[in-house]
């Protein structure tokens, strides 16, 4: 038989529904896709008419593992559409809430999800049976990052007081002050963390990425230049979120209801290791010296260092979690105003702002009562897309030797590397009926 | 007596989705005032650790097996745990996972139960199908049952309500 049929119908360890699609004949590569066939979410065309006050809470509703980065895109792009600033206060705090997003979501990630595939294990499950208390610092540094969402957001999933200018409310110093022990663990069994995935053996990949990550003076979360760099260091390009769609642009694959997204026509990474990569010079002093220590070196090339990149971040937010609580009476406002009043008016608004798994642009047309008049969402894991199936298209041919079971497991891994978000990428084109 | 739980899930954006959801919300103002009551988009690992023996949990969700909608079925950990289930939500890990987690971890979890409601539509808007509306005060009433038998069980020491 030469021709060679590898299909995985529903990958495990990803968030969302997809199935992976290779097909080699005479041994060569002749298609690979990835496609996501979980049901279109039309969150765009249900957000038209909506009140901008309303859009925070319905966008956190497209994800449950990053709410957050839902709400950040969309305030921030709302609050540049009515030329508001938000106060410094609230600046630190939507920084503190996307640290507990970053922690929650990337443990969850490296233990659960990405961990069991450099061990020989077959799912978060195996690893709680074969090191629990591996898995159990793991679950424990996850409920960290959740009580940071809890305290400041209402609750772990789908927070609930951001708004556009600020908050509902502010927390009080000392609701935040009492997050600071479980946090000074978290930032050790970051550390631990950190060496135990640098210590996985990992199979050697360099597909020759393109990154893409915001970058500025600080690591970036909110804030930052959409920047892009084809060897990791020096930035090529950069520009400001109003900026994104004249260079990313979305396409549909036919055979997937996600939109993929390119630059200039060719595939690009974003998320951990993109920004990681960028944003070197804006790494804490203990996350450099962890790196150091573990013997890593940036840039990461090699998509099996996701874990490595994840992990670092991991630290990188506990230990910023800990200073913006420390500071947070430094402010010197008390508890403050929790927002700023807003005038709509008819405008559009951009952001771009880094979800745990990368860039998440959001637009907004508005009219003049501040409804939605237009939206567009592009999640990371639609920017992943091409450049997951880009990697299978270099890998495959080096594996062919494998059986089809063992190969459909090398494809999986390498997806699992990006820890795509399924259910965030799936929107539709809007469909134009043109009569005869 | 151990403490009881109650914790109903869904998306209020997903149509019938939300059944677990209103129907905690219902809750809040129905059962006795020591019944924590929640109401969220997802199961979390943090639902099933730190129980005691005692405790129990009950999960309100949406169920798609293809049964006619508004049918409320009854599920408890043994059903759960190796059953294969596809995520009850729309992201996240589901309930079979966390469940499976805290049992290998040696979590409290034998007194898991599980209320679910045949859903007739998960589409995105808001508001539920009529038939789900019309099985509420049913799925209502198996809940407050399930909790007093709880409580009465808890209070006389029988510690089993699987």
């Amino acid at each position: 038989m030469t021709t060679r049929n590898i299909e995985v119908d529903l990958m495990a360890r990803v968030e969302g529904e997809g199935a992976l699609e290779v097909v080699v004949d005479k041994g060569e590569v002749k298609d690979v896709r990835l496609k996501i066939f979980e049901a279109p979410r039309f969150f765009e065309a249900f957000l038209k008419g909506r009140h901008y006050s309303e859009v925070p809470d319905i966008v956190a509703r497209i994800c449950g593992i990053c709410p957050v980065a839902y709400q950040m895109s969309s305030v921030h792009a709302i609050e540049s559409a009515f030329g508001m600033e938000v106060s410094e206060t609230v600046r630190k705090l939507r920084r503190l809430l996307y640290c507990g997003e970053w922690i929650e979501s990337h443990s969850l990630h490296v233990y659960m999800l990405h961990a069991p595939d450099f061990l020989g294990l077959d799912s978060g499950l195996e690893l709680a049976r074969s090191e629990p208390e591996i898995l159990r610092r793991g679950l424990r540094l996850k409920k960290v990052g959740d009580r940071i969402l809890t305290v400041l957001g209402g609750r772990a999933v789908h927070p609930v007081s951001v708004c556009i200018g600020g908050f509902t409310r502010l927390p009080q110093t000392n609701e935040l002050r009492s997050l600071l022990d479980e946090l000074h663990w978290a930032r050790e069994a970051a550390k631990e963390t950190l060496a135990w995935v640098a210590g996985f053996e990992m199979p050697d990949l360099s597909p020759g990425y393109t990154f893409a990550a915001l970058s500025g003076n600080v690591y970036p979360m909110n804030e930052g230049a959409i920047t892009v760099s084809r060897d990791g260091t020096a930035h090529d390009m950069s520009c400001a979120s109003d900026g994104f769609e004249g260079h990313f642009k979305e396409r549909q694959a036919p055979y997937s209801t996600a939109m993929q997204c390119l630059l200039d026509e060719k595939p690009y990474l974003v998320g951990p290791m993109a920004r990681l990569n960028l944003n070197a010079a804006s790494l804490r002093p203990v996350v450099r010296e962890a790196l150091a220590e573990a013997g890593v070196e940036l840039p990461l090339v090699n998509p099996y260092h996701a874990i490595i990149a994840r992990s670092a971040e991991v630290l990188q937010a506990v230990d910023e979690a800990i200073e913006l609580i420390e500071d947070y009476e430094g402010l010197g406002t008390g508890p403050g105003e929790p927002y700023r009043p807003v005038t709509p008016k008819e405008s559009v608004g951009t952001a771009v702002t880094e979800a745990p798994r990368g860039m998440l642009y959001h637009r907004y047309a508005l009219d003049a009562d501040g409804r939605v008049v237009e939206a567009n969402i592009v999640p990371p894991t639609s920017q992943n897309q091409a450049r997951m199936e880009a990697d299978l298209w270099q890998m495959i041919p080096s594996i062919l030797s494998l059986s089809d079971e063992a190969l459909a497991a090398a494809c999986e891994r390498v997806i699992r590397c990006y820890d795509p978000c399924i259910s965030c990428a799936t929107h539709f084109l809007r469909l134009k009926r043109v009569a005869a | 007596m151990g403490r009881v739980r109650v914790i109903g899930l869904g998306n209020m954006l997903a149509g019938d989705d939300a059944v677990g959801l209103i129907a905690a919300r219902q809750l809040r103002d129905l059962l006795p005032a020591d019944v924590e009551v929640q109401a969220r988009e997802v199961p979390d690992w943090d639902d099933l650790q730190g129980l005691s023996g005692d405790d129990v949990v009950i999960f309100i969700d949406a169920v798609d097996s293809g049964a006619m909608p508004g049918t409320i079925f009854e599920f408890n950990l043994g059903d759960v745990i190796g059953a294969g289930l596809r995520h009850c939500s729309s992201h996240g890990l589901g309930l079979e996972h966390w469940a499976s987690v805290a049992e290998a971890l040696g979590e409290h979890v034998s007194h898991l139960m599980i209320l679910g409601m045949e859903i007739a539509s998960a589409e995105l808007g808001d508001g539920v199908s009529e038939p789900v509306t019309a099985a509420l005060p049913e799925l209502l009433q198996r809940v407050e049952q399930a909790v007093a038998k709880a409580r009465d069980e808890g209070l006389n020491g029988k510690g089993s309500h699987a």
